[in-house]
């Protein structure tokens, strides 16, 4: 089943000589459960790429269908809204709420969105993610690779169609990145959870399902449509 | 210490990020301008009212000079006159020892001649017309001239009649110059030339030691360098110039230092000492807590900029003197703005303090003095440089490593752990904002209480002005008349009695109930015997006696006469064989029981200089006993001459007449119905304007009037420092918000990317505006009833006129406000802030 699908993605910026072509022609789709790693050159487009994936900026031309829904025909507000219960985003600089601790932070989305967290499941995502003996704590108080931990479980605690995670392993060492990295590849396959990764580092890619390389705006290897 | 010049470099970098912080330099200007307005108006209010009712004082005490030497000669001029400790002396000469036209019966007036010092020092130069020139020039007050019945013209002739030594004299004069008389100065001052001096020298050849006669004795005015210590400088003077200050020696020249410099007049007491230093120590905090948030919140904001500095070397003490620099720079801003503000603020309150003060008639006169300027200049530079210290020291301290992760909020957090599981919901997570920072949270939400408090204490302080206290000190009857001099406390006898025909136009209108006169004066000066008085020979005559003031009452007066103990049989009063002893009353109505001299009960010996004599050994000394009845409360403002005596006594009107060989009738008090007394009011306004203008009146409703004045006063001053500290309030939450905002951009556009909604977004907002408000509304509540049950009570039984009363509902009528605008601010200042796209400010931080 297709969970995500992009039909000819453009996002230029400026016009004339000066138009760059941040995305030039995207098409792709990721099926269900599928674990994916996006890599190219800082510039190559794969953030942009991501952000649009999350409808967090709109595309100059093309489409981008998430479960079934073209996210673009959504008007900003009914876009947060899908936004919150369709897809989870990991940042790079983890992004948790200062003032909430580990616990309200995992339900944050769930609580936008007005819902009481289902407990069963949560706790699930906890203990997967050893988080259980932080949740009292504030994000400041946890190292780099725990403040992750916390970012995926909220990320995953909406039920998400989709993971975004921009560079998850970024800001940590070496030894933290991997063990961050097994932790998706868990979630991905114990939660059947489709995730889409971007890195910059070859060896993290490795670990995911399937790589998608982009290029100066374009796909060069993994596009299979 | 190794000592660098590194002046040139920190000018430039602290210029530079002077340039980089528009919002945060915009908000320090106008903050730093507020609180100079606030020093600047109190300056200005209080230099402004001490220097109005200064020269009022000095007007009344005939010039601002700062000591007199009366009587002297030419050749006591001379020595004097070159004193090193003396920078101006002017030459005041007597002409006669008094003017004799009958004009001058109800206002005297003097003729003197001044030399050009003399003029200035005694507000005499003329405004229209000339100095006199001539041996036959003078010039005058206006009211003089309007009594003399002569038109303001330069050439126009006045006939004099002088006094010389007993002698009468005509002389011709022609009008030179006038000036506007002063209201205040109750003696007519006519001013000839040098000329006319020169021309009559023999007859000026003063003796007045021998004689006592004024004709021809100088009275010269002196003024030293400054008006300190006045007192030793004139005998200085007076002892270098070979004069003895022991009275009874030959050499003695009789001198004074002008009272209106005598710091006893109206000297700083202790109270008006606590409410000025008060209100500078209000308005310092006030100035803290705004200049402290703010170079605190953009010190924390830079402190990555800092940590760089240091990272390359720069020295803690360079970047304090870097955000000195900047504060100072915006001082320079901030300072002249609020300077002008406050000076117009305060010259604009100045005549509403005046008009409340003794001196209502005197004008006002606020010149921009110096002192002002440089006072509050110094009092913002203060309140400035302590409320940058600590932020400057937070970013001199800072470890170059720390700063790159210092961001607002996440400092060193006190709290580890947080138990709750429902911050998610938009109204939790902005209760834990406001978390954050606690202590700005708290600076933001004081520095709005206090303007709430203040506002409230205003009221509160207006509300508890008592009327009625306030009315029975100053009026017993609805209406009183008498001679205007009565009014200034100047009442004499016959020559400023209540005019009968007064008395009957009053009695013959319209709801005219009840009245009664009152009989009094100094013409037949009373004494009592009292082998009790405790200092014999002070306020005594020849014989022994003391003297005191003895008032005859008929009618309303008598009856509303307030017994204190005693009897007040009016049937024993009528045999003329008992008295009634007044007694003081102080500023809460009690009687000073220990003011009083004799036992009801006890008999006692009043005499009189009985007779119509000029002198007195043409009078008889009279002697008459008394047995004390009781007694009664001296009312000053409507049962006495307005003067505290010793000795007070009070007797039915037709006994005090058979005591003295020309009764006065000192005032007249009556009542009238209630539905009349507006009628009566503009009836008596009327009269003393038109038909007899040297008559004057109070009424219940004049001192209503006053009285509303007052309040309104209290509320006007009151309310426009408190606005002024209420817009700092705004103004410190307006910058809290904005700040709080900008620099949680990223974190909200990474909430919106995780699908907080743009509503749920402005929804966290308004309650983070709102729970600041919640807050101050709670604390100003709290901190403002303590305040009123404390000190503003405290302060209301300080003062007579005051009854408190406690009062909430200004505060709690400002609270709605406070509310709406709570939750305005911070939606209004997203809205304005909010311009970049979620991706943008993702990125920022990146």
């Amino acid at each position: 089943m297709t969970i995500l699908e992009t039909n000819d993605l453009k996002k230029y910026y400026g016009t004339g000589d000066t138009t760059v072509k941040a995305l030039d022609g995207i098409n792709l789709t990721i099926e269900n459960g599928e674990f994916v790693a996006i890599v190219g050159t800082s510039g190559s487009g794969k953030s942009t790429f991501l952000h649009m994936l999350g409808g967090l900026d709109r595309p100059s031309s093309g489409t981008v269908i998430v479960d079934g829904k073209p996210i673009f025909s959504l008007k900003d507000e009914e876009l947060t809204i899908f936004r919150r219960r369709k897809i989870g985003f990991v940042f790079q600089n983890y992004n948790l709420v200062p003032v909430l601790n580990v616990y309200e932070n995992i339900v944050l989305p769930i609580q936008l969105d007005g819902n009481e967290p289902d407990t069963a499941y949560v706790d699930q995502i906890i203990n997967t993610l050893g988080l259980h003996s932080k949740l009292e704590n504030l994000p400041n108080n946890l190292s780099g690779g725990q403040q992750q931990r916390v970012a995926i479980a909220r990320a995953l605690s909406a039920k998400p169609a989709i993971i975004l995670a921009d560079e998850p392993t970024g800001n940590l060492d070496s030894k933290t990145s991997l063990d961050v990295m097994g932790l998706l590849k868990v979630t991905s396959q114990q939660f059947k959870q489709t995730i889409v990764m971007i890195t910059h580092n070859e060896e993290i890619a490795q670990l995911a399902d399937r790589i998608i390389r982009i290029e100066d705006g374009k796909i060069t290897v993994g596009a299979r449509k | 210490m190794i000592k660098v010049n590194s002046k040139k470099v920190i000018a430039k970098l602290s210029w530079r990020s002077l340039k980089a912080n528009r919002s945060r330099n915009i908000i320090a200007v106008c903050a730093i301008a507020l609180t100079a307005i606030l020093f600047t108006t109190l300056f200005t209010l209080g230099i402004g009212t001490v220097k109005s009712l200064q020269e009022a004082t000095m007007r009344q005490a005939g010039g601002d000079g700062h000591a007199v030497l009366k009587y002297i000669s030419d050749d006591d001029f001379n020595k004097v006159k070159d004193h090193p400790l003396i920078k101006e002396i002017s030459y005041n000469r007597m002409l006669c020892d008094g003017l004799e036209n009958p004009e001058f019966l109800k206002r005297h007036a003097e003729l003197w001649y001044l030399d050009d010092v003399g003029l200035r020092l005694g507000f005499c130069e003329p405004t229209s017309g000339h100095k006199p020139a001539a041996e036959n020039e003078i010039i005058t007050d206006t009211k003089t001239l309007s009594l003399l019945g002569v038109p303001q013209e330069v050439g126009a002739p006045i006939t004099l009649t002088l006094n010389i030594r007993g002698a009468n004299v005509q002389r011709d004069f022609v009008l030179a110059g006038w000036w506007e008389s002063d209201p205040t100065f109750n003696v007519g001052q006519i001013l000839t030339s040098r000329a006319y001096v020169d021309a009559h020298m023999a007859e000026l050849q003063n003796n007045y030691s021998e004689d006592h006669s004024l004709t021809g004795a100088i009275n010269p005015v002196i003024m030293f360098k400054n008006s300190l210590d006045l007192e030793s400088k004139l005998n200085t003077v007076l002892v270098d110039s070979g004069y003895s200050l022991d009275e009874t020696a030959p050499n003695y020249l009789d001198h004074n230092v002008n009272w209106a410099y005598l710091s006893t007049n109206f000297g700083i007491d202790a109270g008006t000492m606590i409410a000025l230093v008060s209100a500078l120590a209000l308005i310092v905090f006030t100035g803290y807590l705004i200049i402290y948030n703010i170079f605190q919140i953009s010190v924390i904001r830079d402190m990555r900029f800092y940590g760089l500095l240091k990272t390359i070397g720069t020295t803690g003490r360079q970047i304090r003197g870097l955000i000195r620099r900047q504060a100072i720079f915006l001082s320079v801003l901030g300072i002249p703005i609020g300077l002008l503000a406050g000076f117009f603020i305060g010259k604009a309150l100045v005549p509403l303090v005046i008009k409340q003060s003794s001196y209502s008639e005197s004008s006002v006169s606020v010149a921009p003095n110096p002192w002002i300027f440089i006072g509050s200049t110094v009092f913002v530079v203060a309140t400035v440089l302590i409320s940058t210290r600590k932020p400057g020291k937070m970013a001199a301290d800072v470890s170059p490593v720390e700063a790159v992760r210092y961001t607002d909020g996440n400092v060193k957090s006190g709290n580890k752990i947080r138990k709750s599981k429902a911050g998610g919901k938009p109204i939790k997570m902005a209760l834990a904002n406001l978390g954050r920072n606690k202590k700005r949270t708290v600076l933001v939400i004081v520095s709005l209480s206090l303007s709430l408090v203040l506002l409230n204490t205003v009221f509160t302080l207006s509300q508890s002005i008592d009327m009625d206290k306030y009315l029975s000190k100053f009026v017993d009857t609805d209406f009183l008349i008498a001679h205007a001099d009565y009014f200034q406390n100047d009442f004499f006898g016959k020559a400023n009695e209540t005019t009968a025909s007064f008395v009957s136009a009053v009695e013959s209108q319209p709801g005219f109930e009840k009245g009664g006169g009152l009989y009094g004066g100094r013409e037949e000066p009373f004494t009592v015997t009292d082998e009790n008085n405790p200092s014999p020979g002070i306020n005594s005559n020849e014989y022994g006696d003391f003297i005191a003031a003895v008032y005859g009452l008929d009618g309303l007066p008598l009856e509303r006469l307030e017994l204190i103990d005693g009897a007040l049989d009016y049937d024993k009063l009528a045999t003329g064989n008992y008295i009634l002893e007044g007694v003081k009353l102080d500023d809460n109505g009690n009687p000073e029981m220990d003011s009083i001299h004799y036992q009801t009960g006890q008999t006692m010996t009043l005499h009189n200089e009985k007779g119509t004599g000029e002198s007195l050994d043409e009078r008889a000394y009279t002697a008459r006993e008394f047995t004390v009845l009781g007694h009664v409360a001296i009312k000053t403002y409507s049962n006495s001459d307005r003067i505290a005596w010793g000795y007070t006594f009070y007797l039915p009107a037709d006994v005090y007449t058979q005591l003295v060989a020309q009764p006065a009738m000192m005032s007249y008090a009556f009542n009238v119905e209630d539905r009349y007394e507006a009628a009566m009011g503009n009836y008596l306004g009327n009269y003393t304007e038109n038909v007899e203008p040297v008559m004057n009146y109070t009424s219940k409703l004049v001192s209503a009037t006053e009285f509303e004045g007052m309040r309104s006063t209290v509320i006007m001053i009151g309310g426009a420092l408190s606005v002024i500290i209420g817009l700092i309030g705004i103004l410190n939450f307006i910058n809290a918000m904005l700040t709080s905002i900008i620099t949680r951009r990223q974190e909200f556009a990474m909430l919106e990317s995780i699908g907080m909604t743009r509503p749920q977004l402005r929804r966290m907002l308004g309650c983070e505006g709102l729970y600041y408000a919640l807050g101050t509304a709670v604390f100003s509540l709290l901190f403002g009833v303590i305040f009123s049950l404390l000190i503003v009570q405290w302060f209301c039984g300080q003062l007579w006129f005051f009854s408190y009363h406690f009062i909430i509902w200004p505060l709690v009528l400002v609270l709605p406000l406070l509310i709406v605008l709570g939750v305005i601010i911070p939606l209004v200042l997203f809205t304005v802030t909010d311009k970049q796209s979620i991706v943008e400010r993702l990125r920022e931080a990146e």
